[in-house]
């Protein structure tokens, strides 16, 4: 089990929230809103493979 | 045994993580729940292995052909597939998305088990 992967999503997500709040106190909506969607992209970017990976794992465990 | 147990700290730790990130970035939340899924689904997998060897065996020893065996076994996929992408997204409160994906793994499993349906047909017209 990859862990670590977890609480990477996690870092990142609460680092993007601090950012995001930050950004948005000091009057950057918009640059608060890119930056949700840029951490979001590295997430799925990073979890895309692994769902790829289980998608392959239940085909050949179930021979599909 | 050891499994179970570190799925069970994994699933708590990730749950409470999540619900902490919830509140400012849903969407991340929401991956990262993903991410857990594919973690645990991964570890059990390795044991779920062992269990199909044994399945699989006793099926051979029952004279089963494998044309009967392997509809089962695909229908078993399917249904794994469909419940874990329709609770993520209903996890993501669009249970309209669940309910279709739930509705096309119910149907992809009735065509997988066309042949069986038909072979049984056959054999009770063989009977009658």
């Amino acid at each position: 089990m990859d862990i670590d992967l977890i609480f990477k999503i996690a870092a990142v997500g609460i680092i993007v929230a601090v950012l995001n709040i930050l950004l948005t106190r000091s009057g950057r909506e918009e640059q608060a809103l890119m930056t949700t969607i840029a951490a979001l992209v590295v997430v799925l970017m990073v979890v895309v493979q692994r769902i790829s990976e289980l998608f392959s794992l239940i085909r050949s465990l179930f021979s599909l | 045994m050891e499994l179970a147990l570190k799925v069970a700290l994994l699933g708590a730790i990730a749950a409470a993580g999540a619900l902490l990130i919830k509140k400012s970035s849903p969407e991340i939340a929401l991956i990262m729940a993903f991410a857990v899924v594919v973690c645990i689904f991964a570890a059990a997998a390795r044991l779920f292995v062992a269990v199909l060897d044994t399945v699989k065996a006793a099926g051979k020893m029952s004279g089963l052909s494998a044309a009967v065996f392997t509809p089962l076994l695909k229908c078993v996929g399917i249904r794994v597939t469909a419940k874990i992408c329709a609770d993520i997204c209903r996890d993501a409160s669009e249970s309209a998305i669940a309910s279709a994906v739930e509705l096309a793994g119910a149907f992809a499993a009735m065509y997988t088990a066309l042949p069986l349906i038909s072979s049984l047909m056959t054999m009770i017209g063989g009977m009658i």
